[in-house]
């Protein structure tokens, strides 16, 4: 077996950060908006803000391990 | 796909360039307009504040105007009060004139009939006087007799006047 | 385009181009704050070039973006517009003494972050549009009906459009944190902060030593003497 796959699937790893990181922003979100549901158009749009930035760590291991793989 | 090369520089001078595109075709314009329609209705709104005024102004004119008319109302009411009431003390002068006048008249009238009565009364004494005197011409008249004569003719006389006056009064 | 612009009596077209780029201009001019605003027009530019190139995937294109050429290009021109924007704000100078804001220990962090901001914004933007593409070649493969036009509704106007705010939104944040208006303190100011540092110390200092005065003086025996109720030593002799 080819240690490059090996490496392109450890990269794969950073989805851990990503989905914890989304995870405690959807429960803070849900939070807030069950204290103050008024607000939540706001919270909505922020949630999806934080979501895309944590989304990010996934994103970069993915392009690691695309880098690794087409390299 | 995951190359890197001269086609950053490209891409960098086509943004360069669609940015120049959107700011010349699409921002330049759009705010111009905008800034145009803002001046305009600054302008509308300037107008509208002054035509307010040019009301405002009107109205106090018009007012002013008014209070004139009420000042004048109110003189020529005291004007024609004031002639009323002259006229009211002439017409009452005149009544008061016309009264007295009357009551001048009215005196004289009583005098003249006084006098006219007096006169009468007299000629009647002076009948009566002659009428008296001829009947005693006619009889025998002793200077007693002519007295006592004279003297009933006096009194009856005196009698007839002060009824006369009495009447008169 | 923008030919027949008028003031008034506007047509159906007009009413609608200066409704999108009232609606662009509020929603960029509020990430970028009252001092980055001269550079509005310029992301407003990447919005809507980014948005369209994302969602050009609907119709059959490949999206420029999941050219990595072009996302870097695009993240070049945002580093180098924030910085400028940083210099002509504030003068060479003091540009470059910001490099060791708060503490001069994070310099090399501050310089890293030139490298690491555009870094990050390219792979972000180029790492989703490939990403979302990919996904959906794979799905294509093993469902060709109905499954790719529902995912493709996510992927390619959801995922694309909040990516292209994202890069815009963090170039305009990068761009208000350069052109802030900071309060520097003053050399006084400094001298102030510093001496009552020093006082506070030096205070410190007087603090523990006293305190170790008072342990040195502590006599154990006197201690456990009037723990057991015992008179003083100078009594008993």
């Amino acid at each position: 077996m080819d240690l490059t796959t090996l490496a392109a699937a450890i990269a794969a790893f950073t989805g851990i950060g990503a989905g914890i990181g989304i995870g405690i922003a959807t429960g803070r979100a849900v939070d807030a908006v069950a204290r103050q549901p008024e607000a939540s158009g706001k919270i909505m749009t922020l949630l999806l803000l934080g979501g895309a930035l944590a989304e990010a760590t996934a994103i970069y291991g993915f392009v690691i391990a695309i880098i690794i793989l087409v390299s | 796909m995951l190359s890197v090369n001269m086609s950053i520089v490209y891409m960098i001078i086509n943004l360069l360039i669609l940015f120049l595109i959107f700011r010349f075709i699409l921002f330049k314009r759009v705010d111009k307009i905008l800034r145009l329609r803002e001046r305009e209705m600054e302008e509308v709104k300037s107008k509208a504040a002054t035509v307010t005024e040019e009301a405002e102004a009107a109205k106090q004119k018009y007012e002013a105007l008014y209070a004139k008319l009420e000042a004048e109302k109110e003189a020529v009411f005291a004007e024609t009060k004031k002639t009323a009431y002259g006229v009211r003390e002439r017409i009452l002068n005149e009544a008061k004139q016309q009264t007295h006048d009357m009551i001048e008249q009215a005196k004289q009238s009583a005098d003249d009939t006084y006098a006219r009565e007096r006169s009468k009364n007299e000629d009647a004494i002076t009948e009566l006087v002659l009428k008296a005197a001829s009947k005693i011409s006619e009889q025998s008249h002793s200077k007693e007799s002519d007295q006592a004569l004279y003297d009933r003719f006096i009194k009856s006389a005196l009698e007839d006047l002060s009824f006369g006056e009495e009447e008169r009064v | 385009m923008t030919s027949g612009l008028r003031i008034d009596h506007i047509s159906r077209k007009q009413a609608a181009i200066e409704l999108i780029i009232l609606k662009l201009r509020e929603l960029v001019e509020g990430m970028l704050g009252h001092t980055g605003r001269p550079y509005a027009e310029y992301i407003m530019t990447i919005l809507v070039y980014l948005g369209i190139s994302n969602m050009i995937g609907l119709i059959g294109f490949t999206p420029p973006t999941m050219d990595l050429n072009v996302t870097v290009a695009l993240a070049l021109m945002s580093i180098v517009l924030v910085e400028v924007a940083g210099i002509r704000k504030k003068g060479v100078k003091t540009w470059l003494s910001d490099f060791k804001e708060p503490i001069p220990v994070i310099l090399p962090m501050n310089i890293l972050e030139l490298g690491i901001r555009p870094l990050s914004l390219c792979m972000r933007l180029f790492g989703n549009v490939l990403g979302a593409t990919v996904i959906m070649e794979m799905i294509k493969v093993v469902i060709p009906v109905l499954l790719p036009a529902v995912l493709s509704v996510y992927f390619d106007i959801f995922d694309g459009l909040i990516q292209a705010y994202v890069f815009c939104f963090l170039t305009s944040l990068y761009i208000a944190e350069a052109t802030e208006d900071k309060e520097r303190e003053t050399a006084e100011e400094r001298a102030e902060r510093k001496r009552l540092a020093a006082e506070a110390r030096a205070e410190r200092r007087a603090e523990r030593a006293r305190r170790k005065a008072e342990e040195d003086q502590f006599d154990i025996w006197a201690f456990y003497r009037r723990l057991l109720m015992l008179p003083p030593k100078e009594a008993v002799a």
